[in-house]
């Protein structure tokens, strides 16, 4: 604290407690909170101890029920979506970006946009998850595609960032992955995971994809949809298909 | 490129689940989406795959309150009720737009509703790639980087005549919170000109506002801590509505103190109230307020609160 600038008569005593150097209304007042005080009918005070609401929706509410508070213009909803998968929305958007300025520029445009227009979100097409996840990763290939053509303008030279596939083992590895997750990929054959890295986290087309692989581009698209189906069957979400 | 016509476009679907699809060949997809429930099941199916497999990580703890503060700088009505004369207006308040004449609290929340909602095409709820690209270019307003110390809100403020005016405003922050105005230097009692308030005139303290105000109180809430420890008092007369900071520490840079209305089913942002180091913070509070508390929040307030209730306590009637 600088000094003087707390001007309040209440003058901390030597334990930080304010003392009683104010006016005889105020520590009239002031003894209003004590025992017994019926002057301001203290004894009847209702303290608040959790937060109303909040933990309602932390505790039960589905994603359905959070946007259609957020639709509602609820913003302790809009808080619950970001403390359940502002996580993940961060995790894709700083791997596909690698620059954590420009991550955070995705995970804001995200959230914004998700309360500017909540009915953008149709959840008989699938859950808020993913939905967020898929928001996220097309900002993020935006941005890192303005950021290179930038770059482009300056360097005249369009690089290709290097395969990153390490970066896909460990990410996976991550204790935030579930250990059924991380069966999963185990999974995959080898090829089908560094196409999925590559495309997904790396933020990279299937062309590019194919060009840093070496490998026919029908052959990229062929292996993300192979990855992908066995994820999914590892993952035992595979549900009755049409 | 792969099979279209008759067969199902699976290998281009999956492609497209990953974002690996150039402009041309989602919009090809998307066509095809629009009309193939199979596709669509497919491409539900993968999305939900790709997003187990996507970790969570704690994101940089700064990133929550860098999104309250660019939500839509319309998104706050101001927090004082038309009709609520007991508070003082703070200086720099005839900026904003007149609050809508609600007279009850939620309105310090119920943001207005998005704009009228125009659905293109295949937009129904399926995020195709051709509406996110659209998308960029019609992003709300604080949509591009944000600065915490100077969101949309604070740059609309008439900040140098206020501070001309030797009223030592806090402005702040919970940029899309109703009540975001917290005054610690002083007031013009009754809304007079205070946009161009006379300079050479020495304006009383809110202190001594705040000690008129205890002197003769409207109603007074004590903020008790969870010990029961009084640490703070929201007090309300005809000089208008003070926070009294009693016991609270001074919090580290970045840090403040926010008010909330807990009557709601959610909390309800009433101001934030600095860091600490004030012990005398005007307010704007609704008649109707019933309880109140504080938390800890980041300077520029948030939306909702994410810390533990620092004190509370209920407005009671002097």
């Amino acid at each position: 604290m600088r000094p003087g600038t707390r001007t309040s008569p209440v003058r901390p005593d030597a334990h930080g407690r304010p003392t009683d150097q104010r006016s005889a209304t105020e520590r009239r007042i002031r003894r209003g909170h004590g025992p017994g005080c019926a002057r301001l009918g203290v004894g009847r005070i209702r303290l608040c101890r959790k937060w109303p609401g909040v933990s309602d929706l932390s505790d039960g509410s589905d994603d359905h029920a959070l946007v259609s508070a957020v639709l509602r213009r609820d913003q302790g909803a809009l808080g619950e979506i970001y403390r359940r998968y502002g996580g993940a929305v961060w995790s894709l958007s700083r791997r596909v970006c690698r620059d954590a300025g420009l991550a955070e520029e995705v995970c804001q445009t995200v959230f914004a946009e998700l309360w500017s227009r909540p009915d953008r979100f149709d959840p008989s097409r699938g859950r808020l998850r993913p939905w967020l996840l898929t928001q996220a990763h097309a900002r993020a290939v935006d941005a890192v595609r303005s950021e290179e053509a930038r770059r482009r303008r300056h360097e005249r030279e369009a690089q290709l960032s290097p395969p990153a596939a390490v970066e896909f083992e460990s990410s996976v590895q991550a204790s935030a992955i579930a250990d059924d997750v991380r069966r999963a990929v185990d999974q995959l054959h080898p090829d089908e995971r560094d196409v999925i890295q590559l495309a997904y986290f790396g933020g990279h087309s299937y062309r590019q994809t194919a060009a840093l692989l070496g490998a026919p581009e029908g052959t990229v698209k062929s292996r993300i949809r192979a990855g992908l189906e066995h994820l999914r069957r590892a993952l035992g979400n595979e549900e009755v298909t049409p | 490129m792969s099979t279209f016509g008759t067969e199902h476009p699976l290998d281009d679907v999956a492609a497209y689940a990953v974002g690996a699809l150039d402009e041309v060949e989602a919009r090809i997809v998307e066509a095809h989406l629009a009309v193939c429930g199979f596709c669509q099941f497919e491409l539900a199916a993968h999305r939900d795959a790709l997003a187990r497999l996507t970790p969570d990580e704690p994101a940089p703890p700064a990133l929550w309150a860098r999104i309250v503060a660019s939500l839509p700088a319309d998104a706050g009505p101001a927090p004082r009720p038309a009709a609520d004369t007991r508070s003082a207006p703070p200086p720099g308040d005839t900026a904003r737009p007149a609050p809508p004449a609600a007279g009850r609290p939620p309105t310090l929340r119920r943001l207005p509703p998005p704009g009228p909602a125009e659905r293109r095409p295949g937009e129904d709820g399926e995020p195709l790639e051709r509406d996110r690209r659209e998308d960029d270019r019609t992003r709300p307003p604080g949509g591009g980087p944000a600065h915490l110390a100077g969101g949309p809100r604070q740059r609309q403020r008439p900040l140098g005549r206020v501070l001309q005016a030797a009223a030592a405003l806090v402005v702040v922050a919970g940029l899309a919170v109703g009540a975001t105005l917290a005054l610690t230097g002083d007031d013009d009692d009754g809304g007079g000109d205070v946009a161009q308030p006379p300079a050479t005139e020495p304006v009383p303290p809110v202190q001594q506002l705040a000690q008129a105000a205890l002197d003769d109180p409207t109603s007074l809430a004590v903020l008790a801590g969870e010990d029961q420890q009084p640490l703070a008092r929201l007090v309300t007369g005809d000089t208008g509505a003070f926070v009294v900071l009693d016991d609270l520490p001074p919090l580290p840079a970045g840090r403040a103190y926010q008010l909330w209305s807990v009557d709601e089913a959610a909390p309800v942002s009433l101001g934030v109230l600095g860091n600490g180091e004030r012990t005398w913070v005007a307010v704007t509070v609704p008649e109707s307020t019933g309880t109140v508390a504080i938390s800890e929040a980041p300077a520029t307030g948030e939306v909702a609160p994410t810390g533990p209730i620092v004190a509370s306590g209920a407005v009671q009637p002097a």
